[in-house]
C-alpha cells in the first residue's frame, strides 16, 4: 500500500525533474538544432562576428558608483535571462554586479537584437526563417567564447567606459571563466 | 514494497527526464501534449503499482499540467479526461471529486494567469527601460559628439551614422537634405547606407567583423568620407527640391510633424515621391523636419532598404530628439560658419581679407627643406584717379571685378586675399618664383585685356595693374612679413619703373 505521502512526493518528485533539466534539455536541443543548420550552411558558430553595440547598459560607465567601479571580474555575474520554467525560451543576458551586500543589473542584451550578418543573409536569402535565425543566434550567444568575450568587454565598459577599449577579442589571459548561471 | 516504492520513484525520473529529452524536439504544442502525457503516464503507472489507490487526487497533476499547457481550454478537457479514467478505471463517479477538480482548476488557472500577468508586466518594464536606455545612450553619445564640432559635415556624419548603425537607432539609411539661405530649395547634401542589400550586408559584416562602437563608425566615417557611401552619394548630391511647387518635403517642412510614408510605388503623383522611389528604390520611408527654434533648416529621411524592416511608430519617437537636437546643432554650425566668413572674408569682393592672410601665410610658411612659398601684391594702378574721375561707387564695381579676373587667374591651390584699398595679394604654396612670375604675368595681361566700366577714363586708355613678387626660396631666413615686405618693394619698383608691369 502506497501512502497519500509517498504519492504526493512522487507528484514533487516529478514537478522538480522536469524543472530541474528542462533547461539543460532546452539548451541541449538547441545546440544540436544549430549544429545541423549550421553545417547545413557551412557556418561556424564559435566564428560567427557579432556586434558588442547590441548590449545595452542601463549605468552610464564609467561610473561613480562605489560598488560597481570597485567591481572585480569575480563580481561580474552574466545571467541566462529564461521566459517560463515549464517551457524555457531563453530571451537574453542579464548582467549583473553581485557583491554580498547588493546585486545591481548592469546591462542587458536581449536575443531579438542579437543580430549576426551572416545569418542575416542567409535570412534575407529566405534559407533561414526566423525560428532557425534565433535558435543559431541564441546558441552563439549561450557559446562560452561568447559569454567569456561579453564578459570581457563589459568589464573594460566598467573600467575605462565606451571611450578606449582593447581590440576585439583581446581578452586578458588571465581572466577566469564566466559565470553563466 | 521496497521495490516497488524504488520503482516508482525510478520510473517518475525517468518519465519527467524523457518527457524533457523529447519535447524539446517538437514544436511548441507537441512540446505540451508530451509533458501532458507524460504526467498521465506517471498517474498510470503508479495506479497499476498500488491498485489506482491515489489516482483520484494524482489526476490532480495531469489536470494542471494540462492548465498549464492549454490554459481553460485544457483544464476543462483535462476534467473531462480526468473523470473518465477516474471511473474507468476505479468506478469513482463522485460528484465531490468533480467538484474538487473544477475548484483545483480554477485555482491553477487564476494563478497561473497571475503569475503571467506579473512575468508579462516585468517583460515589459525590462522592454521599455532596455528600449529607452539604449536611445538614452545613442542620443548622449551622439549629443557629446555633436558638442565637438562646428564642422557641419562632421555634424550631419554623425547624425546620419547614429540613426543607421545597427547599434545606434537601427536604420539601414538615412539621408539630409539642407533648405538653401533663400529658404526656396532642399539641397541634398549627405546620406550613409547602401543602395543595395549586399551593399548593406557587406558593411554590417565588417562593423560586426572589427566590433567598431558607434564613436569609432563615427570617427571612421569621418575619416572615409570621400569613399564612403559613394554610390548613394552621389545621387544625393544630385537632389534639388523646388519648395514652391506642392511635394510631401514641403508639407512635412510647413506641418513641422515627421511623417511615415509606405507602399511607395513608380507611379506616384508626387514627383519628389516619384524620384525618391525611383533613384533610391524607397518603399517606405520616414522624413523628419529639421526645424531649429522656428527656423526651417532641412529634412532627414530614413529607410530600410536591406531587411526591409517595416517602419514603426516606436522608430520614429526614437529619432525625434535625435532629429531635434540635429537641427539646432545644424543651425548653429551654419550660423558659426558665417560668422567665420564674416570675420575671414572681405565684405565687397568675397575674397579672403587680411586676417585670414595673416594666418594662411604663417599656416604655410615652409620649414627646412620643404618646397618654398611665393607671394605676388598686386596694386591698381592710377587707382587715386579712377576714384576721383569715376566715383567711389565704380571704383567698388572695379574692385568686384578685378578679384574675378585673380580668382580665375591663379591655380587650384593658390589663394588670393585683398590686402586693403586698391592692394591684392596672392599666396602660392610649394612655389618656384618662376612659376609665381608666370601667374603674375597672366594676371596682369588678363587685366589689360578685360574692359573694366570707366577703364577707359585711365591715363593708359585702360585699367592697368602693378605686380610685385616675391619668394622665400632666394632668402630661406626670412619671417613672413619679411617676405611681404620685400614683395611690396617689388610692387614699388613696378610703379616706379612705369606701371603695368610684373617685379620680381
Amino acid at each position: 500500500m502506497m501512502t497519500g505521502f509517498a504519492s504526493f512526493i512522487i507528484v514533487l518528485l516529478f514537478i522538480l525533474m522536469v524543472l530541474a533539466s528542462g533547461r539543460f534539455f532546452y539548451g541541449r536541443e538547441l545546440k544540436s538544432r544549430a549544429r545541423k543548420l549550421s553545417r547545413t550552411f557551412h557556418l561556424e558558430i564559435p566564428n560567427m562576428d557579432y556586434s558588442f553595440e547590441q548590449i545595452v547598459y542601463f549605468i552610464s560607465l564609467p561610473t561613480n558608483i562605489p560598488s560597481i567601479r570597485n567591481a572585480s571580474r569575480d563580481n561580474l555575474v552574466i545571467k541566462l535571462d529564461y521566459k517560463s520554467l515549464i517551457f524555457p525560451r531563453l530571451s537574453g543576458l542579464k548582467m549583473y554586479i553581485k557583491s554580498e551586500k547588493e546585486k545591481i543589473l548592469l546591462a542587458y542584451l536581449p536575443i531579438k537584437d542579437f543580430r549576426l550578418p551572416a545569418l542575416d543573409q542567409i535570412l534575407k536569402q529566405g534559407k533561414i526563417n526566423e525560428s532557425d535565425y534565433r535558435n543559431m543566434s541564441t546558441c552563439k550567444l549561450i557559446h562560452p567564447a561568447t559569454l567569456k568575450e561579453i564578459n570581457e568587454e563589459v568589464y573594460q565598459q566598467i573600467q575605462v567606459g565606451r571611450k578606449r577599449r582593447k581590440p576585439a577579442g583581446a581578452a586578458d589571459p588571465e581572466q577566469r571563466t564566466v559565470k553563466a548561471l | 514494497m521496497i521495490a516497488k516504492y524504488s520503482l516508482v520513484f525510478f520510473l517518475t525520473i525517468m518519465t519527467a527526464v524523457l518527457a524533457n529529452v523529447f519535447r524539446f524536439k517538437l514544436n511548441a504544442t507537441l512540446n505540451r501534449w508530451i509533458l501532458i502525457i507524460s504526467s498521465l503516464v506517471l498517474v498510470e503507472v503508479q495506479g497499476y503499482l498500488f491498485d489506482f489507490q491515489h489516482t483520484n487526487w494524482m489526476l490532480l497533476l495531469f489536470i494542471g499540467v494540462s492548465v498549464l499547457s492549454f490554459g481553460l481550454r485544457g483544464g476543462i478537457i483535462g476534467i473531462g479526461a480526468a473523470w473518465l479514467i477516474l471511473y474507468a478505471q476505479c468506478r469513482v463517479s463522485d460528484l465531490s471529486v468533480g467538484l474538487t477538480y473544477l475548484l483545483f482548476t480554477a485555482g491553477i488557472y487564476m494563478l497561473i494567469r497571475h503569475i503571467g500577468h506579473l512575468q508579462s508586466e516585468s517583460e515589459d518594464w525590462l522592454g521599455k527601460l532596455t528600449e529607452n536606455s539604449r536611445q538614452l545612450n545613442v542620443f548622449k553619445e551622439v549629443s557629446l559628439s555633436m558638442q565637438q564640432t562646428f564642422n557641419l559635415d562632421k555634424l550631419l556624419q554623425t547624425i546620419l551614422t547614429s540613426v543607421t548603425a545597427g547599434h545606434g537607432l537601427g536604420f539601414n539609411r538615412a539621408v539630409v537634405m539642407l533648405m538653401n539661405e533663400q529658404g526656396t530649395k532642399l539641397h541634398g547634401i549627405m546620406g550613409t547606407g547602401p543602395m543595395t542589400s549586399e551593399e548593406g550586408y557587406a558593411i554590417w559584416d565588417r562593423i560586426t567583423k572589427h566590433k567598431y562602437k558607434l564613436m569609432e563608425l563615427i570617427e571612421i566615417k569621418e575619416k572615409e568620407k570621400s569613399s564612403s557611401d559613394l554610390k548613394l552619394n552621389e545621387r544625393v548630391k544630385k537632389i534639388e527640391i523646388p519648395l514652391d511647387e506642392p511635394n510631401f518635403l514641403a508639407e512635412v517642412l510647413e506641418g513641422d510633424t515627421p511623417r511615415h510614408l509606405q507602399g511607395i510605388r513608380a507611379d506616384e503623383r508626387d514627383r519628389v515621391l516619384q524620384m525618391l522611389g525611383r533613384e533610391f528604390n524607397m518603399s517606405e520611408l520616414a522624413v523628419f523636419p529639421l526645424v531649429s527654434q522656428g527656423i526651417k533648416v532641412g529634412v532627414l529621411l530614413i529607410d530600410n532598404p536591406v531587411n526591409r524592416k517595416p517602419i514603426t511608430a516606436n522608430g520614429i519617437d526614437s529619432v525625434l530628439p535625435l532629429a531635434n537636437q540635429a537641427a539646432i546643432a545644424i543651425h548653429q554650425s551654419r550660423l558659426y560658419m558665417k560668422v567665420e566668413d564674416m570675420a575671414l572674408k572681405d565684405g565687397l569682393t568675397g575674397l579672403h581679407n587680411h586676417r585670414a592672410f595673416q594666418s594662411l601665410l604663417t599656416q604655410h610658411w615652409p620649414v627646412s627643406g620643404e618646397p618654398p612659398i611665393a607671394l605676388i601684391l598686386l596694386d591698381i594702378d592710377f587707382f587715386k584717379h579712377f576714384n576721383d574721375t569715376n566715383g567711389h561707387l565704380l571704383g567698388n564695381e572695379v574692385l568686384i571685378q578685378l578679384a574675378d579676373v585673380i580668382r580665375g587667374s591663379i591655380r587650384k591651390h593658390d589663394q588670393a586675399f585683398r590686402f586693403g584699398g586698391e592692394e591684392f595679394v596672392i599666396l602660392l604654396p610649394d612655389t618656384e618664383e618662376k612659376e609665381a612670375v608666370l601667374v603674375a604675368e597672366l594676371i596682369r595681361n588678363r587685366v589689360e585685356n578685360t574692359s573694366f566700366p570707366g577703364g577707359d577714363q585711365q591715363p593708359a586708355g585702360r585699367l592697368t595693374v602693378s605686380l610685385g613678387v616675391a619668394s622665400s626660396r632666394k632668402m630661406p631666413s626670412l619671417t613672413p612679413m619679411e617676405l611681404v615686405d620685400t614683395a611690396d618693394q617689388a610692387l614699388y619698383q613696378a610703379k616706379e619703373s612705369g606701371k603695368n608691369r610684373v617685379v620680381c
